[in-house]
C-alpha cells in the first residue's frame, strides 16, 4: 500500500492562492476608498445590484466596501499575532529541544501544563485582565497560541538533535550556534510553515468570533464577526448580510488549512521516500 | 498522571492572583463604601482585619480554604456572590458541553473509521479538500445557518432558549461540528497509518471478518492517538459553548462570563476559570488512564516531557 495519492501542485498552489487572498485584502481599501462607514438611511437593507455589488446592510452602508475595509483588520491582527507567536515558540522550542536535561523538563513541563487549559479560555482570560482593544487582543491570542507551537517546534528539533549530522558536525567541534543556525534551523522551516499557515485560519475563526461576542473590534468599525453578528437580526430580509462575511472567512481559513495541510503531506512523502 | 496535581496547583494559583491582584487596595474600598475617612490608622487596622498584611503563600491558603467552602468573593458589577451567580448556571453548560461532546466523538471518531476504511484512491484528493474546508467554518456561522433554515426557513426546531429536547439539536450540532471534523481528520489518518500494519495483513489473511478486524485491531491501536485529542477536545468544547450560548439564548454559564469579560469583572472571571478548569483537568486525566489502560507500556508518572 502506497502512500496517499499526492501531486506536488499542491505546494504551491494553495500556499499561492492565500498569498493572493491576503495581498488582495491588505491591498484593496487602498483602490476602494470610499467610507466603508457611510450611512445611506434611503438604502437600508438593499438587495445586491449594479451600484452595490453585494448590496447594503441595515444602515445603507456597502456590505462589499465594509468586507475589505473590514478584513484588512483582521488579517493585519493575524499576521501579527503569527509573527509573534512563532517567534517566541520558536526560541522556546529550540532551546527545549536543543538543551535537553533540567531546562528541557522545567519548559516541557511548563507547555503542558499550559496546554491543559482550552485556547479560547485562556484568551478570554487575559481579555478579561487587560481590557479590549487590538494590542490586549494580539497579546491575549499569543499567549494562548505559542505553548502548542512550542511543543511541536521542540520535538522537530529534538529529532533533528538526535541525528547523525548533528552529532557528526559536533564531532568536528562546530560551534552550538553554527549547529542550531546551519544545520537545525533549515530542517524545521517546513513544520514552521506549516503551524504558521494553520495558526492563521486559527487566529482569524478566533478574532472573529470575539468580535461575533462584542470583545474585539468595535462598532461602527466594520470586521467581519461583527459583520454576522449585526446581520443576525434581518437575516430573514437580507440573507446576504450573513452570506458575505461568512464565506470570507470560511474562504480564507480554508485556504490557509489546505496550504498547511499540503505542505505536511508533501512532507511526510518527501520523508518516506528517505 | 501526576500532571494533574502542578496543574490544578497552577490553576488555582492563577485563578487567586486574577482575583485579588484587582482594582487597587480593597481596605481603602472597604472604607470608602461605609463612608469613613481613610486615615492611616484605620488602613493599618482595615488591612490587618482583613489578612492584606500576610505573605502571599498564607493569603493564598486561605483564599483556597475559602474556595474549597464556595467561597469565590462577591462579583465587582452585581456584588452578588460568585459561587451564586455560576451555581444557578452551571447544569445547562454541563448538559450543553455532554452532550456536544457524545455527538463529537460518536460522530468523527464513526465517520473517520468508515472514511479510512472504505477509501477510494481516486477520492483521498477530495475528501481532504472537503475537511480543510469544513474545519474552516466557524461554529457561529454554522450556528446562525442553521437558524435561518431549519428554524426560520423551515421552521423544524425551536430556535432559542431551553425545554424540550428539540431545544438542544441546534446548539449542540453547531458547537460539535468543529470538534467533529478535528476528531475526523485524526481518525482518519491514525486507522490510515495502523492499515499498514504487518498484524492487520495476518488478521485478514487468517480469515477474521472485516468488521471484527476493524473493531478489534485496527481501532484498538488507532485509539492512542485519539484518547489524548478526545480528552482535550472537552475542553475546547467546555468553553466553545460560551459562543453558541449567546447566540441561541441558552442559559449557562456563557452569558455571565461574557459579560465579566467585557465588564473586567475579574472575581467571576477567576470563578469560571477555576469551575471549567476542574471538569477539563478531570477529562485529560481520564484520557491518561484511558491511555494506560489501552497500552500500559505508557508509564502514568513520566508525563512531562515524556511524549515528544
Amino acid at each position: 500500500m502506497s502512500a496517499q495519492q499526492r501531486l506536488p501542485w499542491e505546494g504551491f498552489v494553495w500556499p499561492g492562492l492565500l498569498v493572493l487572498f491576503v495581498v488582495g485584502v491588505l491591498l484593496a481599501p487602498a483602490f476602494a476608498t470610499s467610507d466603508p462607514n457611510a450611512i445611506r438611511m434611503d438604502k437600508r437593507l438593499a438587495a445586491p445590484d449594479a451600484e452595490h455589488l453585494l448590496g447594503t446592510d441595515h444602515l445603507g452602508r456597502d456590505v462589499l466596501l465594509r468586507l475589505l475595509h473590514g478584513g484588512r483588520a483582521t488579517l493585519a491582527i493575524g499576521l501579527a499575532t503569527v509573527l509573534l507567536s512563532m517567534t517566541l515558540a520558536l526560541v522556546v522550542g529550540l532551546v527545549a529541544g536543543y538543551a535537553k536535561g533540567a531546562r528541557d523538563v522545567a519548559l516541557s513541563g511548563l507547555l503542558d501544563m499550559l496546554l491543559t487549559l482550552p485556547g479560547l479560555l485562556v484568551t478570554l482570560a487575559i481579555l478579561g485582565v487587560l481590557g479590549t482593544g487590538t494590542l490586549p487582543l494580539i497579546l491575549a491570542l499569543i499567549g494562548t497560541a505559542w505553548a502548542g507551537q512550542a511543543r511541536l517546534l521542540r520535538a522537530a528539533t529534538l529529532a533533528i538533535r538526535n541525528s547523525s549530522y548533528v552529532e557528526a558536525a559536533r564531532a568536528i567541534g562546530a560551534r552550538q550556534s553554527h549547529i542550531l543556525f546551519r544545520h537545525v534551523l533549515p530542517n524545521i522551516v517546513t513544520p514552521l510553515f506549516v503551524l504558521a499557515s494553520l495558526e492563521l485560519a486559527e487566529v482569524l475563526l478566533v478574532v472573529s468570533a470575539l468580535s461575533f461576542l462584542g470583545l474585539g473590534a468595535q462598532p461602527p468599525n466594520a470586521d467581519w464577526g461583527v459583520m454576522l453578528a449585526e446581520s443576525r437580526s434581518y437575516f430573514a430580509q437580507a440573507p446576504w448580510l450573513m452570506w458575505a462575511p461568512g464565506v470570507c472567512i470560511v474562504l480564507y481559513s480554508a485556504l490557509a488549512n489546505l496550504a498547511g495541510d499540503s505542505l505536511q503531506t508533501l512532507r511526510d512523502q518527501s520523508l518516506r521516500r528517505i | 498522571m501526576l500532571a494533574a496535581l502542578p496543574t490544578l496547583l497552577c490553576l488555582t494559583m492563577l485563578v487567586f492572583v486574577l482575583t485579588t491582584s484587582a482594582r487597587g487596595d480593597p481596605a481603602l474600598i472597604l472604607l470608602e463604601q461605609s463612608d469613613q475617612p481613610a486615615t492611616p490608622e484605620l488602613l493599618a487596622f482595615y488591612r490587618a482585619e482583613l489578612g492584606l498584611d500576610d505573605p502571599l503563600p498564607v493569603r493564598y491558603l486561605r483564599w483556597l480554604g475559602n474556595a474549597l467552602q464556595g467561597d469565590l468573593g462577591r462579583s465587582f458589577l452585581t456584588q452578588r456572590p460568585v459561587t451564586d451567580m455560576l451555581a444557578e448556571r452551571v447544569v445547562p453548560t454541563l448538559t450543553l458541553g455532554l452532550v456536544a461532546f457524545a455527538v463529537a466523538t460518536l460522530g468523527g471518531v464513526g465517520l473517520g473509521a468508515l472514511l479510512a476504511t472504505s477509501r477510494q484512491p481516486w477520492a483521498d484528493l477530495l475528501v481532504r479538500l472537503a475537511l480543510c474546508v469544513l474545519a474552516a467554518i466557524p461554529s457561529f456561522w454554522l450556528a446562525i445557518g442553521l437558524i435561518f433554515f431549519l428554524g426560520v426557513q423551515w421552521r423544524l426546531l425551536p430556535v432559542a432558549g431551553q425545554g424540550s429536547w428539540q431545544h438542544i439539536v441546534m446548539p449542540a450540532v453547531a458547537l460539535s461540528f468543529g470538534s467533529m471534523v478535528v476528531m475526523l481528520r485524526l481518525t482518519r489518518s491514525a486507522v490510515l497509518e495502523v492499515l499498514r500494519e504487518d498484524y492487520v495483513r495476518t488478521a485478514h489473511a487468517k480469515g477474521l471478518a472485516p468488521r471484527l478486524v476493524t473493531l478489534r485491531h485496527i481501532l484498538r491501536n488507532a485509539a492512542l492517538p485519539l484518547t489524548t485529542l478526545i480528552g482535550m477536545r472537552f475542553g475546547t468544547l467546555l468553553t466553545g459553548a460560551v459562543i453558541i450560548e449567546s447566540i441561541f439564548a441558552w442559559p449557562g454559564l456563557g452569558s455571565v462570563f461574557i459579560t465579566a469579560v467585557a465588564g473586567r469583572d475579574l472575581p467571576v472571571i477567576g470563578g469560571y476559570i477555576l469551575l471549567i478548569g476542574l471538569p477539563i483537568i478531570a477529562a485529560n486525566l481520564l484520557a491518561d488512564v484511558f491511555c494506560h489502560a489501552l497500552d500500559p507500556r505508557i508509564n502514568l508518572a513520566d508525563t512531562a516531557g515524556g511524549r515528544a
